[in-house]
């Protein structure tokens, strides 16, 4: 009898010790980790120079003077593609701030090794974030970027001021928004993008100036304040839409 | 072995395999926290359908207090003077007294009327022109309107952080240790959807424990007549009072506000407003979005009469004949909407503040 309740005790003893533990699988040494991290990061400039907030210093294509106060956008649903067209999404919802570099990079972490020939990625939300205001991080309403009066997010905007054909400075709107505005960027990687075990940095530009080229230049003197509020902003709406394939370029890979 | 060895060697076994099962139970997310609260079980009047809750905004007891605490308190304006409650008074069935435009913080006024807020669980959209994508994204509309409590929301996130009870209600809630934006608007929307009416003349006729006066019952045959009021066709009969759909009721040959137009941008939408509920109507005057009819017999008149033909305009009213109604007509429908009036709505306790 105590022998079988001694047993009985130690196997007891034994199955909660050892029911917990995670079962690790030993990595033998020097093993190549099965991911890796890769961040994003974006640089935004205006035709190589840095961007510099308030200074009229930038001219435009149409050879217009700008400033700019405020640059933000949305990057989400970022998509590390692979040739066989499969891939590794990162279901991110991220505000970049060009006055923040801090929000200038996206994390995509414990990525599967591979080689990935293709990033696809959104610039706004797609329909099913679009309308509600009841969301958390970067979609935070206090971020500034819902409208309250129409549910949903600006997927960009470009705040600043620039010289009139007068010479007079004038105030520069323009605000991306609505679900026709959403945009899916794709950025075919010349060079692969391998993943082996180790971090990577993949860094994108953002030229400023090329939104304001396709198909023609805009002239500031024409379109200062587009706001996506009318449907007379659909032919700069589906212009910009265009335009955000320029402005994006693989700058390298590290 | 002898069976008694067996047995205990058999509930051993059982004991162990319940310590395995028990022993690897996760520690608990936030969401898992909130499942202490208690479910809110809304209380759905006879002649309402069941409501539908959204799934990323379960109601509980403690939600809907937290919402309701919320509506009544001026911190979420920008000099703390004016909440919801301001605009939205219960007696009114939660619409603003009398006034045609309500005054903001920074004494600018509007340009369209408060709406009472009444069985809003059933509609899907927001505001006159419905640009508020749901109840949740609403709340955020009156906090920053410049004519109406205008305050930024990062100012009202600090104020309620630093305060010295409201964090401890917003963690027992939805837990996470900041509060934000999210929480206010899902908060607010548990209160909202509670104010429920269903308990007017007309559904206690409908119940059986009242009956209409020869005129009420008139007025209920021309409401739902389509050669007469036709008002039916849009304020359905029955439960809600509305389609909510979006219509041109020719009150101006060309829009001033252009409604619906401006959140789809679609030319052909413009002059065109969410179609209201008629519950408590009486209560709610002055009516249309701009408000600018004080009378219930104005309304009418404007149907039977007064309707402009502009572009957009609703085809049943296109087709109607103008004139058909009345003056007695107009009484007897007059007399029916009253019916539509709740008293306990207006005067119920867990309403107040
Ligand atoms: C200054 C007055 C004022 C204040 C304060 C105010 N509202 Fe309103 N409310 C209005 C007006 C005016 C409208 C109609 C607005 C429109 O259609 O553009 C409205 C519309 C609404 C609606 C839409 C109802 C429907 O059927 O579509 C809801 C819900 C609402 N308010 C809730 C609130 C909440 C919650 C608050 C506090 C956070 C609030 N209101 C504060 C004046 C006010
Ligand atoms: C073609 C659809 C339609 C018909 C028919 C119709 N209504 Fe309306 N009703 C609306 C719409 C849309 C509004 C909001 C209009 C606005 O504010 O611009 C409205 C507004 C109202 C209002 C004001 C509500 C408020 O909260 O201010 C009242 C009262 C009303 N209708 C009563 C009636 C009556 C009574 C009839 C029948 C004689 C009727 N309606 C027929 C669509 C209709």
């Amino acid at each position: 009898m105590n022998f079988i309740k001694i047993t009985c005790l130690a196997f007891i003893a034994f199955v909660s010790l050892t029911a917990c533990k995670k079962k690790t699988t030993e990595e033998p040494a020097k093993a190549i980790p099965s991911t890796a991290n890769v961040d994003l990061l974006f640089s935004n400039e205006v035709d190589g120079q840095p961007i510099e907030f308030g200074k009229m210093q930038y001219t435009n294509a149409a050879g217009n003077m700008y400033q700019i106060d405020l640059l933000k956008y949305y990057v989400t649903n970022v998509k590390l593609v692979r040739a066989d067209s499969t891939f590794v999404s990162l279901e991110n919802y991220d505000l970049i701030n060009a006055a923040d570099l801090s929000t200038c990079v996206i994390n995509g972490l414990n990525i599967p090794n591979g080689t990935y020939t293709k990033i696809v990625f959104n610039i706004g939300l797609p329909q099913d974030r679009n309308h509600t205001g009841a969301q958390d991080g970067d979609l935070e309403p206090a971020k500034g970027m819902i409208w309250d009066w129409n549910t949903g997010y600006v997927f960009f905007k470009h705040e600043g001021k620039f010289k009139n054909s007068t010479n007079q400075t004038k105030s520069l709107v323009f605000h991306f928004a609505t679900d026709r505005a959403f945009t899916i960027v794709e950025m075919p990687l010349t060079a692969p993008l391998v993943v082996n075990g180790v971090d990577k940095k993949v860094l994108f530009k953002f030229n400023l100036n090329k939104l304001y080229t396709t198909p023609t230049n805009v002239d500031f003197n024409v379109d200062y304040n587009r706001q996506s509020s009318s449907n007379q902003d659909f032919p700069w709406m589906d212009n910009l839409k265009l335009s955000f394939y320029d402005a994006f370029i693989l700058d390298r890979i590290e | 072995m002898n069976k008694l060895n067996k047995l205990i060697i058999a509930s051993l076994a059982g004991f162990c395999f319940i310590l395995f099962i028990v022993g690897c139970k996760k520690s608990q997310s936030p969401d898992e926290q909130v499942a202490g609260l208690t479910p809110y079980v809304l209380q759905i009047p006879n002649g309402l359908p069941p409501m539908d809750i959204p799934a990323s905004n379960p109601m509980t007891e403690e939600g809907v207090a937290l919402g309701k605490q919320l509506f009544f308190d001026p911190i979420l304006s920008g000099d703390n003077t004016m909440s919801c409650a301001s605009c939205h008074k219960q007696s009114f069935s939660f619409s603003d007294s009398s006034v045609q435009f309500s005054t903001g913080i920074d004494k600018l006024i509007g340009t369209r009327n408060a709406m009472p807020l009444v069985n809003l669980g059933y509609q899907k959209q927001f505001f006159w022109d419905g640009g508020a994508a749901d109840l949740e994204s609403q709340v955020i509309g009156p906090i920053q309107n410049p004519v109406e409590m205008h305050e930024d929301l990062n100012n009202v996130l600090a104020e309620l952080n630093a305060h010295p009870t409201y964090p401890a209600l917003f963690k027992r809630v939805f837990g996470g240790d900041k509060i934000g934006t999210a929480m206010i608007m899902k908060a607010i929307a548990q209160f909202e959807r509670t104010l429920i009416s269903g308990n007017s003349k007309y559904d206690q006729v409908k119940a059986g424990t009242a009956s209409f006066t020869p005129q009420e019952l008139r007025g209920l045959s021309w409401y739902t007549d389509m050669k007469k009021g036709d008002c039916a066709h849009c304020h359905v009969i029955g439960s809600t009072f509305s389609d909510f759909e979006y219509r041109n009721t020719g009150l101006d040959s060309i829009p001033v506000d252009i409604g619906r137009g401006r959140i789809t941008l679609n030319p052909t939408d413009d002059g065109k407003f969410k179609t209201p509920s008629l519950r408590n109507i009486a209560l709610t005057g002055p009516y249309m979005h701009d408000g600018r009819f004080k009378t219930l017999e104005e309304c009418i008149q404007h149907y039977n009469i007064g309707f402009k033909y502009t572009a957009n305009l609703d085809p049943n009213l296109d087709n109607i004949k103008k004139g058909r109604l009345n003056p007695a007509d107009v009484q007897d429908i007059i007399a029916f909407l009253n019916t539509l009036t709740d008293t306990e709505f207006i005067t119920n306790p867990k309403f107040k503040k």
